[in-house]
């Protein structure tokens, strides 16, 4: 594994190269070349095809090296290089073959396939480009580029199929395959009847041209799988068709994976694999499905084997390298497990929660997961009215893109958090800078996932999970009250709200930038409307339906009793009625904002105070960053007006703000005004924002122990201990005096001794010490 | 020949005795402080703003700390190099070679490739400038510290083993304006910066301080940092700057037996030096009893000390290293 460890991510292999001059790394295992439909039209490659394709590997093998021997055209030949798994061959050959044959957009076409199976998405695509430059009507072209669109979730892929589906003049094979890729982005936003329909049109223009059914039988099977059915018929057809075509096990398994049912997912992939010990793209999902489901010695296994086969498929390179890092990782359990004594009949105690943390910073963020894990566990269990039944595996991660890695195989990945079930995984607050983000918010979004997709057995739609995690956030949160952003309500205005029974697409293809976001937020206020106009407990009828298989225009109509239209139309009307002012006075919020920080920079105290407040008065959740109450608290601490400081900043933290460098102003205040119990309850709330300044962990400790609270005391000393404070002596002092605090004389003593190993001369550590030892 | 290896670490371990008590101490008592406080051009008004209320803070610590010397500020207008040159050529008849001298520079600088600059009205302060005013005073007990940007090029000046040069930044080519001074002037008041718990703030715990405070601020950012702050010379932890208001200054008994006590104390001191430099090679639980045993004679000494000083006169301004809580 040292190569690994030593190679750097991996994104795209060889980017950049210029038709004609492609370069190619040998890949030494044989790779499975894809079914064609007649984008090859050579006679005796054809009946090796077939051969292939009805799974006789030694006949296709023999067959393929007689067209190597006999066949002069090197595009031919690179066919049979790839089919016997020579990559390297294959792609020099197509390399002559495109100089030779300069205005053949077919060869392009094909050749770019090749870089497909190498996991070279974007050479491919312009080699599509160059192909199509040559002939626009290049079915074929045309399909190869929708398919690598369609893999970046681009909804642009869609638009390029429909004219080729609907051209009788396209060649055949080409309309199959746009038919078989429309099913699939069917299939991918739960459009199982049109799914159903296209792959009925597929399987008509198959049969009469005698082209293969097995990829029609594996979308069938997934078809079947997505309405409930435990069994597919056409399983059983294609394997008939060829026994060794794993793809009718992998295909379901994709949309088992792309709806996170993960055990799913594992049990067809693993099916797969048996039949096609090769199909090394199957035996990657496997082991990445595994170590969704926290398998991490059956996941390797896979990934080693998938790395041998095919070495350089990022997403393996990359998750091995992540998992030779995870003994930089402590892996620590919450309860501690307890194993009872020989012949007790106690049962062993499992733990709630396994945190993965890196062992540099599980010292200062252990004890803050455990506590917001543990409360996200009770509040969610009694809310749903759903108990776990395994522990949950909590992993935060310092490097972004080892997060992005652990959630997606590749690095580049705008998320802060993933669940898989049982399994979540999620940024540090390390991996960002201060105020980025709220970890203690992402944590609970991501305890609140847990629970929708155990509750529906992964059944619940990508959207309404979304939307009761962010529900949660506002309702239950570590920071309360409904935050949603300027440009997401600029969004709502525009009308970019999506139908309720469309939402999923929101988040899967997005068609704008923001369109994610947007989405969130939506999800978010259509579960605060289930809430407020039909009930809490509606939320979690929603989950009862989506667990028995309803899909959201059934789950609305059953479990709220009104028609996705009508839903829609009181969702509007109570986003008019809750949020008509914001999205009336948006312009003039802008308007203000800019004024404010304008004439702050003047030193113009009185206007920034009435623009300031304008703003906060049209927009009262605007606490994000650059927000108006901390401009506004900062003009009033210049104004010297320091009581109204306190109230907007005070104002501010209850909306939800969290820049820690603003709260820890309030905390000052609140403390200098002997409000001592809210500057605590501030300052403890930075922590789920700035858990890593040891200064702010023995301050909060030494107001806890004024306060009488030596436990708590005791953990925010540990911590800033753990974070390498620099008083050392001063911190063991205090972490002394908590101890006795707490009537732990021993633990005291250690740590006065190690307060005065660093600093001897320290006296009030001597005389603690002294008095510790004088006799009762 | 086995023998020789072993008394050869007997040696050493003795030399470190010795000398160990010799490094902490600080340096004498009744050696005067002359500082020398210097606010550069601000340019701008939160700078100059910023640059004055570091002056203002390193002055109070000074004269906290100056029994015998001077601490003379040098602001505004007032702040020329014509100024500074006659006052530094001014001491150098003045200070005695057990004496202090503390030059802070508080403010802006530059570095042209070959020449650093310290940014004053009317002509600048050169590193040039410093090096034969520094050199021409008669002791080698001295401590300078550029807050500014650039100033990391006055190390290859000013460098010698016997001075203390602290800088903002690590080299010339570091021309961003610099939060450095702002922390170090913090570090002046800051209890927790006080880390042997000495009741004073040395040149080097002010340094740990606010280097550890500019570093957390660029990592908090996730910005690159464009400073670094650089510290040379031995004497840094000997160099105390200010005297922490929380710690009370008492006044030390003369009699035989406090001598005596005081004796006491730094042989335990000594021995704790000792014993913590065998920790390595020490079982875990003996070093522990070890070091507790000696760590209660030593409190018991103070104790005794204690005892004896609270027992003399009132204190009449003049400072020792008692301790402070945090």
């Amino acid at each position: 594994m040292g190569l690994k460890a030593a190679m750097p991510r991996l994104t795209v292999l060889l980017p950049g190269i210029v038709a004609g001059v492609a370069a190619l790394v040998a890949i030494p295992a044989a790779q499975a070349r894809d079914i064609h439909y007649g984008a090859v039209s050579d006679a005796r490659l054809g009946q090796c095809d077939t051969a292939e394709w009805q799974g006789k590997q030694a006949d296709a093998r023999t067959c393929y090296r007689s067209v190597l021997q006999a066949s002069p055209d090197p595009a031919i030949r690179a066919e049979a290089m790839w089919a016997l798994g020579d990559l390297k061959s294959a792609n020099d050959l197509f390399k002559q073959a495109a100089a030779a044959q300069p205005k053949s957009s077919r060869v392009r076409a094909r050749w770019a396939r090749l870089f497909i199976d190498t996991h070279q998405e974007q050479d491919a695509m312009m080699l599509y480009e160059e192909a199509l430059e040559l002939d626009e009507d290049d079915a074929y072209a045309a399909v190869g580029t929708a398919e690598v669109l369609a893999g970046r979730f681009e909804s642009k892929a869609a638009e390029l199929l429909d004219p080729i589906v609907d051209n009788d003049k396209a060649p055949v094979g080409a309309r199959i395959k746009a038919l078989l890729l429309k099913s699939y982005l069917a299939l991918e936003n739960d459009h199982a009847d049109e799914a159903q329909k296209l792959l009925d049109q597929a399987d008509a223009l198959a049969m009469p041209a005698k082209l293969p059914q097995l990829e029609i039988d594996a979308l069938r099977a997934a078809l079947d799988y997505s309405r409930g059915l435990k069994e597919s018929p056409w399983v059983a057809h294609a394997l008939k068709e060829n026994p060794h075509f794993g793809g009718v096990h992998a295909t379901p398994a994709y949309f088992f994976m792309i709806k996170r049912r993960m055990r799913e997912a594992i049990d067809l992939y693993e099916k797969a694999v048996a039949v096609q010990p090769d199909l090394w793209d199957a035996r990657v999902e496997l082991g990445s499905n595994l170590l969704r489901d926290n398998q991490v010695t059956l996941a390797r296994e896979h990934l080693e084997a998938a790395y041998k086969g095919d070495p350089y498929n990022p997403r393996t390179v990359n998750t091995l390298r992540l998992l030779d890092s995870f003994s930089n990782f402590d892996l620590k359990l919450f309860p501690e497990p307890v194993t009872p004594a020989a012949g007790s009949a106690a049962a062993l105690t499992k733990p709630e929660i396994m945190m993965r943390l890196h062992k540099k910073e599980s010292a200062v963020l252990e004890r803050y997961v455990r506590k917001l894990a543990m409360q996200g566990i009770d509040t969610f269990a009694k809310r749903y009215n759903f108990k776990l039944e395994e522990p949950v595996v909590i992993e935060l991660y310092p490097d972004h893109e080892d997060f992005a890695v652990r959630t997606a195989g590749m690095p580049g990945l705008g998320l802060l958090g993933a669940t898989f079930g049982y399994l979540l995984a999620m940024d540090s607050p390390s991996s960002r800078a201060v105020n980025e983000f709220h970890w203690g918010s992402t944590l609970w979004h991501e305890m609140a996932h847990v629970f929708t997709l155990s509750a529906t057995e992964h059944r619940v739609p990508r959207w309404f999970s979304e939307g009761v995690s962010v529900f949660e956030e506002w309702r239950t949160g570590p920071i309360k009250g409904i935050l949603i952003p300027g440009y997401v309500f600029e969004a709502f205005k525009d009308g970019k709200m999506l139908a309720v029974d469309k939402l999923d697409e929101g988040f899967i293809r997005p068609e704008y930038p923001q369109q994610v976001m947007v989405s969130y937020m939506q999800a978010g206020l259509v579960c605060e409307f289930i809430d407020r106009e039909f009930g809490f407990d509606k939320l979690s009828l929603m989950l009862t339906r989506y667990r028995r298989g309803e899909d959201t225009a059934a789950a609305i109509q059953s479990a709220l009793g009104v028609s996705p239209a009508a839903f829609d139309a009181r969702f509007k009307s109570f986003v008019n009625a809750q949020f008509g002012s914001v999205l009336a006075g948006l312009e003039d919020w802008k308007a203000a904002k800019k004024i404010a920080a304008e004439a702050l920079a003047k030193s113009d105290w009185e206007t920034a105070i009435t623009a300031a407040k304008r703003a906060i008065a049209i927009m009262p959740q605007d606490v994000e960053a650059g927000s108006p109450y901390v401009l506004l608290a900062r003009v009033y601490v210049e104004a010297k007006q320091r009581d109204q400081a306190l109230a907007t900043l005070e104002d501010y933290w209850k909306r939800g703000g969290y820049d820690p460098q603003a709260l820890r102003a309030l905390a000052d205040r609140l403390y200098a005004v002997q409000r001592r119990d809210d500057a605590v309850a501030v300052m403890q709330s930075i922590n789920y924002v700035a858990p890593f300044d040891y200064d702010q962990h023995g301050l909060l400790g030494d107001w806890l122990l004024e306060l009488g609270r030596p436990q708590d005391a005791l953990d925010e000393f540990s911590v800033a201990l753990a974070l390498n404070a620099p008083d050392k002596a001063g911190t063991h002092y205090r972490l002394a005096q908590a101890y006795i605090a707490l009537e732990k004389p021993q633990d005291a003593r250690k740590h006065l001794i190690a307060a005065l190993e660093v600093a001897p001369g320290y006296r009030p550590a001597q005389k603690m010490l002294l008095e510790l030892s004088r006799p009762n | 020949m086995v023998a020789a290896p072993s008394l050869e670490r007997s040696v050493k371990s003795r030399a470190l005795i010795l000398l160990v008590p010799l490094l902490l101490a600080p340096l004498p008592a009744f050696a005067a402080l002359y500082a020398v406080v210097v606010e550069g051009l601000g340019g701008e008004a939160q700078y100059s703003a910023q640059f004055h209320e570091q002056v203002e803070i390193i002055k109070a610590a000074s004269q906290s700390l100056a029994t015998g010397g001077e601490v003379r500020a040098f602001v505004g207008q007032e702040a020329t190099r014509d100024a500074v040159q006659a006052h530094l050529r001014s001491l150098a008849k003045v200070v005695k070679r057990d004496d202090r001298v503390a030059v802070y520079l508080i403010g802006h600088g530059s570095f042209d490739g070959t020449e650093f600059k310290f940014n004053l009205p009317g002509p600048d302060l050169t590193g040039q400038d410093l090096r034969r005013l520094l050199d021409a005073l008669p002791t080698e007990n001295q401590l300078l510290v550029s807050t500014g940007s650039a100033s990391g090029s006055l190390a290859d000046v000013l460098k010698k083993e016997s001075r203390v040069l602290i800088t903002a930044t690590r080299s010339g080519t570091e021309r961003n304006a610099t939060r450095f001074g702002g922390d170090f002037a913090a570090a002046l008041k800051e209890p927790t910066a006080d880390t042997d718990k000495s009741g004073s703030i040395n040149a080097q715990e002010a340094f740990d301080f606010a280097s550890r405070r500019v570093e957390d601020f660029f990592k908090r950012d996730t910005r690159i940092a464009s400073e670094h702050p650089r510290i040379e010379g031995a004497r840094a932890a000997r160099f105390t700057v200010a005297q922490l208001a929380s710690s009370t200054p008492v006044r030390v008994s003369a009699s035989p037996e406090r001598q005596k006590l005081g004796e006491e104390r730094d042989a335990i001191n000594g021995r704790i030096e000792e014993l913590r430099l065998r920790k390595d090679q020490t079982a875990e639980a003996a070093y522990l009893a070890d070091l507790e045993k000696l760590l209660l004679e030593l409190a018991a000494a103070e104790e005794k000390i204690e005892a004896l000083d609270g027992a003399a006169e009132p204190p009449a301004g003049a400072a020792s290293g008692g301790g402070n809580g945090p």
